[in-house]
């Protein structure tokens, strides 16, 4: 099953979860009524790498968005950091 | 049950870079295999159960049992990753008291060097990571590693030094199979080709070729086999994620719960462990192993590993044969830290704890092996 969007995301209506990814049932609880919810966007950085090869470098971030859910996205920002995410090409691109 | 089986056979294979042999993996689980026969004075024909793992083959538990001409009572191909290997010895314990076998093989190998140094695996693409194409497993773990850095003010040094303390290991004339051996200096490793910040390439485990096969069997017949047995006190196992996206904490890893209950069902305390082998996939894992095992701190991981004490004539002795990072590394790790315990039991240690790492921090499997003195 695909989202929406990149920063759609299910909330289960039995116990509030955000999910990661999506599913047919909530992990936290096996509820199964699931409502779509798009993020504003805006989070926190939790870590970041930098991936280097013969092609050059890019950024690989884990970001936790503000609604309270993990993320990976585009992009180079420390630890810490606050992101907003932008979507292209159906990917999200995080910068400060 | 506590001490109620043991490892009694240990083997490898004969080289760990079978490039031009045309050797295959079932060829060195094959060399495996006839060496822990040897060494255990156990015959092919009373092999009665099969565990395997595998990046190579699908089915494991048949490729191996038709090569070798096993025809187990009872088969498990469990597939954790790298921690595989150390569940497998806790299934085959269940197993062999339940009844169900006598004597198991736990057998693996892989030709990964010879077929060009790529990682085979069976890891799927995981749609909403793959796009932002972090490099397959490196890059996960750096995102621990970065995530250790930030919270507990860890080092590049200090992943640095569990490196260099595996080459010292490796260097001693016990471990000459080791497959690297010349000199390492911290600053070999921080001047090393950066893969994914911060880890460099010498924060990576090897890429070799080679296998593993252990055979385990009942406490008293291990006991009137040709060597010392290294029971099996206890164990745990646990999975939480398979993504690194979704792993709750990337510095508190599964360990914690497969090590609770390790040491309980042992009956044994962490600072009653006289060596310590764990799965060193990248420098970081050893950190956050040590600490996750309860061997110290939780954030301190990065000190403990310093100023040489974790490598030999420090205070605790870590990854003993130099590890997945410089001893061997075909494809997946998890068997050796087995062979390498028992063998630390043979030698004279009491309690050696070995532990497991599968896919990106997710699988964790920790035994406990004691010497027949504390069972």
């Amino acid at each position: 099953m695909d989202a929406p969007t990149p920063l759609h995301f299910q909330r289960c209506g039995a116990c509030g979860t955000l999910l990661g990814y999506p599913r047919v049932l909530c992990p936290a609880c096996g509820g199964r009524d699931l409502e779509w919810e798009r993020s504003a966007g805006r989070g926190t950085v939790y870590s970041a790498t930098v991936v280097h090869s013969r092609e050059g470098s890019h950024g690989v971030l884990l970001v936790d968005l503000d609604e309270g859910v993990r993320v990976m996205g585009e992009g180079e920002a420390p630890i810490g950091a606050v992101v907003t995410a932008r979507e292209e090409d159906g990917l999200l691109r995080f910068a400060a | 049950m506590r001490g109620s089986v043991a490892i009694a056979g240990i083997g490898e294979s004969e080289s760990w870079d079978v490039a031009g042999t045309g050797l295959t993996a079932l060829d060195l689980i094959g060399q495996a295999t006839a060496a822990a026969l040897e060494d255990a004075g156990l015959r092919l024909d009373e092999v009665d159960g099969l565990f395997s793992a595998s990046a190579y083959y699908g089915m494991p538990g048949l490729n191996v049992g038709e090569y070798l001409g096993i025809r187990p009572r009872y088969s498990d191909s469990t597939n954790l990753g790298g921690a595989s290997f150390v569940s497998h010895l806790q299934h085959a314990a269940a197993a062999i008291d339940a009844g169900l076998c006598d004597v198991a093989l736990i057998a693996y190998g892989s030709t990964q060097r010879a077929d060009g140094g790529r990682l085979k695996s069976v890891a799927e693409s995981f749609p909403v990571e793959a796009p932002y194409r972090p490099r397959y497993p490196i890059s996960q773990f750096a995102l621990a590693a970065a995530r250790h850095m930030h919270e507990f003010g860890t080092t590049r040094e200090q992943l640095a030094e569990v490196a260099v303390a595996a080459r010292e290991w490796a260097r001693l004339d016990r471990n000459a199979r080791a497959f690297a051996r010349e000199p390492l200096t911290v600053d070999d490793v921080l001047g090393s080709r950066m893969i994914s910040t911060p880890l460099t390439a010498r924060d990576a485990c090897l890429v070799t070729d080679g296998a593993g096969a252990l055979l385990v069997t009942g406490a008293e017949r291990a006991a009137s086999l040709r060597r010392p047995p290294a029971l099996l006190l206890g164990g745990g196992e646990a999975h939480w994620h398979r993504n690194i996206s979704q792993m709750p904490d990337l510095v508190r890893t599964a360990a914690t719960e497969s090590s609770a209950h390790a040491y309980a069902r042992a009956g044994v305390k962490p600072e009653e462990v006289d060596a310590v082998e764990v799965y060193d996939a990248f420098t970081i894992c050893t950190i956050l192993f040590l600490e996750d095992l309860g061997l110290c701190a939780k954030g301190e991981g990065g000190a403990f590993v310093s100023g040489g004490r974790i490598a030999p004539g420090g205070e605790l002795p870590v990854n003993t044969n130099g590890g997945g990072l410089s001893y061997c590394h075909p494809g997946m790790y998890g068997i050796f830290v087995l062979a390498e315990a028992a063998r630390r039991i043979r030698e004279g240690d009491d309690v050696v704890l070995a532990h497991g790492n599968g896919a990106v921090l997710s699988a964790q499997s920790t035994v406990i092996l004691g010497s027949a003195a504390t069972a």
